[in-house]
């Protein structure tokens, strides 16, 4: 059976047609909740705007695959105080094809505090619930802990790194099965190996009925007397399309599109695309004697829990060649001579739970982001590096390289780094920081004036109007969030079926 | 179903069945491939003054994600000579350009929407001869897209009329080229000469002479890169790269070289970018960035390049 019903590329006439729920992408909240209602019985469609591409069709080169499964080819910007990139996948999958296939359960203290801000949402999400979602999901997406003999010495070194400074660490619980280690994860795994949402929950939602309309972009849901009852928008061949609802409308769209629909669609009520929030990072890369191959191994496969009271987090990172060179210091001969032993580079990363709060807004051609890091969130960066710096000079790294200007390129000792934490300049420009993991945008709670979705899901001035991604959490979560994003889908699909 | 083979000799009516009972297509299954052709259904004599076998391609337009097509005229050989294209000025003869869609809206004789149509008034080389012939395509094979079925129909207002001119087609091997110029990029595309500049920038910045199996990055094939950039980069960014390359090939002048950049030579060339690199504002710190970033992805793309590198994988 064919994953897509409809690719809209090849629909050049006006597209009609009708089911009882449309969930607007197919990424981890749009597949999930399309699995839980299809299996119940209920005829979903799911619209998404990329395509649907056979992991054969995955290239190995990153600029290639950034041009086939990024949105804007992993270009997209947060403007503030340090412009910074934000990836999306626009795919069949969404960014689940295109992550690094990392697995965290919601952390307890995360869903505590968002009950202690507002006490709905502790009969809303009860933790037991939520676990016993994520227990079910993590079982369909194969989630175990990454093995040593496919982690890669990128990985290895990194657990050595944090066994020296005796800082807690565990190998990455990722979603994969017959991984072979071809560090690939980021281009689209061409194995197949990641159990990403178009080999695991989207198919199960088309076995159980659902179709997947693949290249259709949506622009508006169609809301009369108060109720939403469609979505209309564009194929990718530039006809029209009308799909009629005549149970719920779920946007599963990710924290940047949703709340661009909402506006778009006149549903500005609420703080819809306030309060973005986010996971901003870091990397430093060190300079080893020996071969590190960053592009070979588990793509992300070991990581420093340590620090997450801290609110940083530190991984290795695995990348496609070019943004491993991209990196490395240096320009001119200097240069050319790190390419050449370009297998000994590592590159690691600090995600930071960071305090900012952006804001985003439909603009003519994209949304606009705005997102600006508080004087915090830059010493965590700062904090960050530091880290990052210690743990590659502990797992053996000759030389490390902040990258922060106005500071020392290079550093080669441990004794070094406390003058790093005090004297690296914190003015945001001084650092070259990207974004993941966003949230927020319409957020979840029992006040309107406050939230955007009741704490059952439901919009609070639309009927049949759900939102079930990442825009509904109050805020950042610290860890990767593609586990708990799609626990919450689940919850949020067990309400679209107790309001049928 | 039959194979493609065995509906050479089939009857009219069995062909139209094998239209009629055909399988769906997955458009992406076609993506990339030329197809041998071979006409039935029509009359010995026809056929001789026609053609009994053809090529037709499927080819996705990456500028427009339209996935386009059009035939490929061959020598006359014989139904299983190899495939050998009719050639004009030393390229082979396409005609009957077309697009691949789905019957959704589509007039359609009842039976024939099963799969894809392939319709010759919306291919990028408009014949107005042709714009009113369409061809329903299904699989032989369910879930395969290497053996196909269609046949040829006409739209006239708005009524369908059915021909005889059946034909099956058989994969063949990988498109290597396409008839169309490069697609239009837009207003934000940089210029033949900007473009110079910035490779220039880049060659300089990545600093690869030949040494160590490192390329310079005039020899590599820049293409795929600016066509990707060009394609599917964020409007903002690929705006936002003209200041910067014009910041850094101008900044030379003001610098004391009294030149732009790409008047330097080589050490001069050198010198500056190492400068730009630590300058003390930030938004030259970050052009030089940001074109590093992209000189790397560039570079890293090449196949040549990439065979440097054991483990990284062809493109």
């Amino acid at each position: 059976m064919s994953l897509i019903a409809v690719d809209g590329r090849t629909v050049r006439r006006r597209l009609d047609d009708r089911a009882e729920v449309v969930v607007i992408g197919s990424g981890p909240a749009g597949a999930t909740v399309a699995a839980d209602l299809a299996r119940a019985g209920v005829a979903v469609i799911v619209v998404e705007e990329g395509h649907h591409h056979p992991p054969t069709t995955f290239p190995a080169s990153g600029v290639r695959a950034m041009a086939q499964l990024y949105r804007d080819m992993g270009t997209s910007l947060a403007f503030g105080n340090l412009s910074m990139p934000y990836l999306q996948g626009r795919a069949v999958g969404g960014t689940s094809v295109i992550n690094g296939a990392i697995c965290w359960r919601l952390p307890p203290e995360v869903l505590a505090a968002w009950a202690t801000d507002d006490p709905a949402l502790a009969d809303a999400l009860p933790p037991e619930v939520i676990a016993a979602h994520e227990a079910r999901l993590e079982a369909r997406l194969g989630v175990h802990p990454t093995p040593a003999e496919l982690a890669g010495a990128k990985n290895l070194l990194l657990a050595r790194g944090a066994a020296v400074t005796e800082v807690a660490h565990r190998a990455i619980r990722r979603n994969v099965d017959g991984c072979v280690g071809s560090g690939r994860c980021l281009q689209g795994c061409p194995h197949g190996a990641k159990l990403s949402m178009e080999r695991t929950l989207l198919p199960d939602a088309v076995a159980a009925g659902a179709r997947i309309l693949a290249g259709l972009r949506a622009e508006r849901i169609v809301v009369e007397r108060g109720r939403a009852v469609g979505v209309r928008g564009t194929t990718a061949a530039g006809a029209p399309f009308a799909i009629e609802a005549t149970v719920a409308v779920v946007l599963a769209a990710s924290a940047i599109q949703t709340p661009c629909l909402l506006r778009q669609s006149g549903l500005g009520h609420g703080p819809v695309g306030d309060g973005l929030s986010a996971h901003p990072g870091v990397s430093v890369t060190g300079r080893f004697d020996e071969p590190v191959t960053s592009w070979r191994g588990a793509t992300q496969g070991h990581e420093v829990t340590g620090y997450r009271e801290l609110g940083i987090k530190l991984e290795a990172l695995g990348m496609d060649l070019g943004l491993v060179a991209s990196r490395v210091p240096g320009v001119g001969a200097g240069f050319a001579r790190r390419l050449a032993e370009l297998d000994r580079y590592a590159v690691w990363g600090a995600a930071i739970r960071a305090g900012a709060r952006g804001r985003v807004r439909p603009g003519r051609r994209r949304p606009l982001v705005t997102y600006s890091l508080t004087p915090d969130d830059v010493r965590k960066a700062r904090r960050g590096v530091r880290l990052l710096c210690e743990q590659l000079l502990a797992a053996g790294a000759r030389e490390v390289y902040p990258g922060i200007a106005g500071y020392d390129p290079v550093v080669h000792d441990r004794a070094e780094l406390p003058r790093l934490e005090r004297e690296a300049p914190l003015t945001p420009s001084a650092y070259s920081m990207s974004m993941t993991h966003l949230f927020g945008t319409a957020r979840m709670g029992s006040d309107p004036a406050r939230s955007v979705v009741r704490p059952d899901f439901r919009h609070h001035a639309t009927a049949g109007l759900y939102v079930a991604d990442s825009s509904v959490f109050p805020s950042n979560t610290g860890v990767n969030p593609m586990i708990a994003i799609m626990a919450l889908a689940a919850r949020c699909a067990e309400r679209v079926l107790a309001a049928r | 179903m039959p194979t493609a083979r065995a509906l050479r000799h089939a009857s009219t009516r069995a062909l139209r069945a094998a239209i009629v009972d055909g399988h769906p297509v997955d458009p992406a299954a076609l993506e990339g491939w030329v197809y041998r052709g071979t006409s039935l259904g029509l009359p010995r004599l026809l056929e001789r003054l026609s053609w009994k076998t053809f090529q037709k391609t499927f080819w996705r337009d990456p500028a427009t994600g339209r996935l386009l097509g059009w035939n490929v005229r061959l020598e006359q050989d014989g139904v299983d000579a190899p495939s050998r294209p009719r050639t004009r000025r030393g390229r082979p003869v396409t005609e009957w350009h077309y697009e691949v869609i789905a019957p959704t809206g589509v007039p359609t004789p009842p039976g024939f929407d099963r799969g894809l149509i392939i319709d010759y008034g919306l291919g990028r080389v408009p014949d107005l001869r042709m714009q009113r012939i369409k061809d329903p395509l299904v699989a032989l094979t369910p879930g395969s897209a290497d053996e196909l079925i269609g046949v040829s129909y006409l739209v006239v207002g708005g009524r369908c009329l059915e021909t005889p001119t059946y034909f099956t087609l058989e994969r063949e091997r990988r498109i290597t080229e396409t008839p169309y110029d490069a697609p239009r990029v837009g207003p934000l595309a940089l210029s033949a000469t900007e473009r110079a500049w910035a490779e220039a920038l880049f060659a300089a910045i990545l600093g690869t002479d030949g040494a160590d199996g490192l390329p310079p990055f005039a020899a590599i094939d820049r293409a795929t890169f600016w066509r990707s950039f060009d394609g599917a980069a964020a409007p903002l960014v690929r705006a936002g790269l003209r200041p910067m390359l014009h910041t850094l090939v101008f900044l030379p002048v003001v610098r004391g070289y009294l030149r732009p950049f790409f008047r330097l030579d080589p050490a001069e060339q050198a010198a500056f970018i190492a400068a730009a690199a630590d300058d003390r504002r930030a938004f030259v710190r970050q052009a030089v960035t940001t074109l590093k970033t992209l000189a790397c992805l560039a570079y890293f793309d090449d196949p040549t390049v990439r065979a440097r590198y054991p483990g990284a994988g062809a493109p």
